[in-house]
């Protein structure tokens, strides 16, 4: 009875949504507001004025680089805080006395997946430097090969276990690490203000902006990277 | 004041309001990782410097008027542009209450919580700065970025208590939130596929032209519906007393006293982009929000006096507070718009002040509930005081805090020829009395009937310090009442086009 | 009106996998599966997002290649990458309370919780 309600409801609710969308323009055509107003300009202004071939890089990192920096903030307080709701919860464990023997979290990989994981491991390192490096003039960018990284670690902690991956970096830099990207974006934001006169300003000298998205993009490839496999750790060793 | 006025004029003050508390954040557990004292001392050094940046861009507003800022140099509507204006001044002010709520937290950072002390504070100094980042944009989905940048440490804030039922209030305050920012961000698409634009101001004149179509209904609804779960606004308040009476009492003083605010300054915001284009529509909508209003505030204040556990009444009159603002702010007059406003601040303090005085008491006896804590004023006094009079205040009884927002809304109702709405300010103000007489009751006047209050000793400066000053500011608030409204009055004249 | 429907039939097919994901959330007892349904909400609103910012037959942003008259919108595209991350975010989290509480109470069926839905 009570899913039928439900059923209902959500049903109202989509004819509701649809009959506000349909006086949107129609999708696929162009001409409307979205081609003809902001996003014109920024073709218009071409690579000079953006930075980069790839706009969408462009106007992540260039145009509208607070939003990225909001963005890489945001999962890095992701990080922070699943490692602080787990925390406080193995703390009170520990203290009530009902401290289980840890078990190995990994999953019982078959020496078959264990062997294509180490052979692809190699690949999808190289894969995600490419995409991070040159995403500012193919599709790509600094979160996609972050992304392709973090999920090489995780493949890895699959097929040797989440201790041998945790304890590929010592807790010090893993802290920096962690912390890269928000930390070299505000570098780069501070440094606009010198060069450029404003925070988050790209140089105006194309050459040196250039390579400041390219630090960007590894800064947040790096960063996701560690951030990623930071959380599936903490959530992998809890788990028993 | 002359070199202050110097260094309120730094052209590139603005982003560093957000930018410092971030920045903290990520050093912190990154320097800090193994001296949680020193990064207990740190967090509260750069919450401190942040607050002296908002003092700073007041002076600037003080002597200039409202002022902007384009990030990287892009001009809006290419770059995302930051906007300063009196209400970015009223609530970045309330942001000192951060500083507070990290000082009277630092008991936690010794003993068991020692292991989440830098995380604590780290995620509190990126909730700082998303909150700071909220209010002074001017960009849609900035609006949504920084939205979530201020949300996701709440969410995990309120599970930092060891208490066995936190991690599921946050998990219930959590899905809602995550609902309502997902249903905010579908607004902004929306609107962008209206208008091609994400710049508030942009979208506002190029909404116009159109008229009240129904996808531009659609939008402001669904960015309402999102904003006002956030602001816990009947009936989207139901997350609210099980996660600000979860959370440590720290967090939930930031969370009654900033966090659901943050809620109501998009409310706000989305007056100036929706208002032209919708014209006699959005009087629909205020005279909703006016109606929902008046429900939150008898649903809250009726609420709270039947409660048992004293951290649950107070989250039940955040609920009734909240009401009152929107009542302000569906009302539309500038009288009461000012009230509203000025309502975020005054309850702000009180709130805060309130919460931390009860975690005092709380947190020194380990118990919850007001029959409990029967007898407690005699063991702890200025604790206790400090509770008693923050009731007081959070009723509205002049000239205390409470009293500054409720009257220039009961104004406002007269000049909006609505004086039956007075009823229900008064009446509101008397159910608050009455449940803050019960506490004040059971504290002073009952003889105690648990152990742990017969053994209790007053509660630590760290602790005092920040509760009672406060609840002082709450008390004396009234007296500023004038001053705010009147620095308040010419935002509240100028919204909505009207 | 069917017109209209055929022409914004891919704000049509956003709708149907929001309201999917809406009442997984709101009808599903299990924690799990509500974080679930709402990821998939959060998919439909990135798909509403990027087609908008579409042109059938047009290229990706990318100056440079050869490509274009008809470039689709570098914007929504941007907004939707932030947007997963931020999706992400929201998600560990959500995951890592989901843990406690399945420590701490030992269930993750909202009706085990002892808790009206």
């Amino acid at each position: 009875m009570k899913r039928r309600a439900y059923k209902l409801l959500v049903v109202a609710l989509g004819l509701a949504l649809l009959g506000g969308l349909l006086w949107l323009p129609p999708p696929g055509q162009p001409g409307g507001p979205v081609h003809e107003h902001v996003a014109a300009r920024y073709v218009e202004g071409g690579t000079e004025a953006a930075g980069a071939p790839n706009l969408t890089t462009a106007v992540l990192l260039n145009y509208r680089g607070l939003d990225t920096f909001g963005e890489v903030t945001v999962i890095f307080a992701a990080l922070l805080a699943a490692l602080a709701v787990l925390g406080v919860g193995a703390a009170a464990r520990n203290a009530s006395g009902t401290g289980k023997p840890r078990v190995d979290a990994r999953l019982p990989a078959s020496p078959v997946v264990n062997f294509i994981i180490r052979l692809m491991a190699p690949f999808m390192a190289t894969f995600a430097a490419f995409v991070m490096i040159q995403g500012d003039v193919l599709p790509g960018g600094g979160f996609q090969g972050g992304v392709v990284l973090g999920a090489m670690m995780i493949l890895l902690s699959v097929a040797i276990g989440p201790d041998r991956v945790s304890g590929m970096v010592a807790p010090a830099p893993l802290g920096w690490l962690r912390a890269i990207a928000p930390l070299v974006f505000l570098v780069v934001a501070v440094s606009g203000l010198a060069l450029s006169g404003a925070w988050f300003g790209l140089s105006d000298q194309p050459a040196l902006g250039h390579a400041l998205m390219v630090v960007l993009e590894l800064a947040i490839g790096m960063g996701g990277a560690a951030v990623i496999t930071g959380i599936y750790l903490s959530l992998a060793r809890e788990v028993e | 004041m002359r070199a202050l006025a110097a260094f309120a004029d730094w052209p590139h003050l603005l982003p560093a309001l957000f930018l410092l508390p971030l920045a903290g954040a990520a050093l912190l557990p990154a320097l800090l990782r193994t001296r949680p004292a020193v990064a207990w001392a740190s967090a509260l050094a750069v919450a401190l410097a942040t607050t002296m940046l908002a003092v700073l861009a007041l002076v600037r507003l003080l002597g200039d008027g409202d002022y902007g800022y384009a990030m990287a140099g892009w001009a809006p509507p290419l770059g995302i542009e930051l906007r300063y204006d009196r209400l970015s001044a009223i609530t970045l002010l309330t942001g000192a209450l951060v500083s507070l709520a990290l000082l009277f937290a630092r008991r936690e950072m010794t003993g068991a919580g020692r292991r989440q002390a830098v995380l604590y504070c780290s995620l509190v100094l990126i909730l700082l700065g998303g909150m700071n980042g909220f209010v002074i944009t001017a960009d849609l989905f900035n609006l949504f970025v920084f939205m979530e940048l201020l949300s996701l440490p709440a969410y995990a804030l309120v599970a930092m208590s060891p208490a066995r039922g936190a991690a599921l209030a946050a998990l219930k305050y959590l899905l809602p939130g995550a609902v309502s920012s997902l249903l905010v961000l579908f607004g902004i698409g929306v609107l962008h596929a209206l208008t091609g634009s994400l710049n508030m101001a942009d979208v506002a004149v190029r909404l116009t032209p159109g008229g009240p179509s129904p996808a531009t209904v659609l939008a402001l609804v669904l960015i309402s519906v999102g904003l006002l779960v956030k602001a816990a606004l009947f009936p989207l308040h139901f997350w609210l007393p099980d996660a600000h009476s979860a959370a440590p009492g720290p967090v939930s003083a930031l969370l009654s006293g900033l966090v659901v605010k943050m809620g109501v300054v998009g409310v706000v915001r989305m007056f100036d982009v929706f208002g032209p284009a919708l014209g006699g529509a959005m009087q629909a909508f205020e005279n909703l929000l006016l109606i929902l209003g008046v429900l939150a505030i008898l649903t809250g204040a009726l609420a709270a006096l039947v409660q048992h556990e004293l951290k649950r009444m107070l989250a039940w009159s955040t609920v009734a507070n909240i009401g009152y603002i929107f009542v302000g702010l569906g009302l539309a007059g500038s009288a009461a718009v000012s009230g509203g406003i000025a309502h975020v601040f005054y309850h702000g303090l009180t709130k805060a002040g309130l919460f931390l005085a009860a975690a005092a008491l709380v947190e020194r006896t380990g118990l919850h509930d007001i029959d409990d804590l029967r007898g407690l004023g005699h063991r702890m006094p200025l604790a206790a005081t400090a509770l008693s009079a923050g009731l007081i205040a959070v009723a509205g009884v002049p000239p205390t805090a409470g009293f500054v927002g409720k009257w220039q809304i009961a104004l406002g109702a007269l000049e909006a020829g609505r004086p039956e709405l007075l009823v229900v300010v008064l009446g509101g103000a008397l159910l608050a009395l009455a449940y803050g007489m019960r506490v004040i009751n059971a504290l002073f006047f009952r003889a105690p009937v648990s152990d742990q209050v017969v053994t209790a000793s007053e509660a630590p400066a760290s602790m005092l310090v920040p509760s009672v000053l406060l609840v002082a500011l709450a008390l004396a608030g009234g007296l500023s009442g004038a001053r705010v409204i009147e620095f308040i009055l010419p935002f509240a004249e100028s919204l909505g086009g009207r | 009106m069917l017109q209209a429907l055929f022409s914004h039939i891919d704000y049509v097919a956003v709708t149907v996998l929001f309201c999917a994901g809406l009442y997984i959330m709101i009808a599903r007892g299990n924690l799990l599966k509500k974080v679930i349904g709402l990821n998939i909400m959060e998919t439909a609103v990135f798909a509403f997002i990027v087609t908008t910012g579409m042109i059938d037959g047009g290229d990706p942003p990318l100056l440079e290649q050869g490509l274009g008259p008809d470039f689709a919108s570098p914007l929504p595209h941007a907004l939707v990458l932030t947007g997963i991350v931020v999706a992400v975010s929201v998600t560990a989290v959500a995951l890592a309370l989901i843990v406690r509480v399945k420590r701490e109470h030992g269930t993750i069926e909202f009706d085990e919780l002892g808790e009206p839905r």
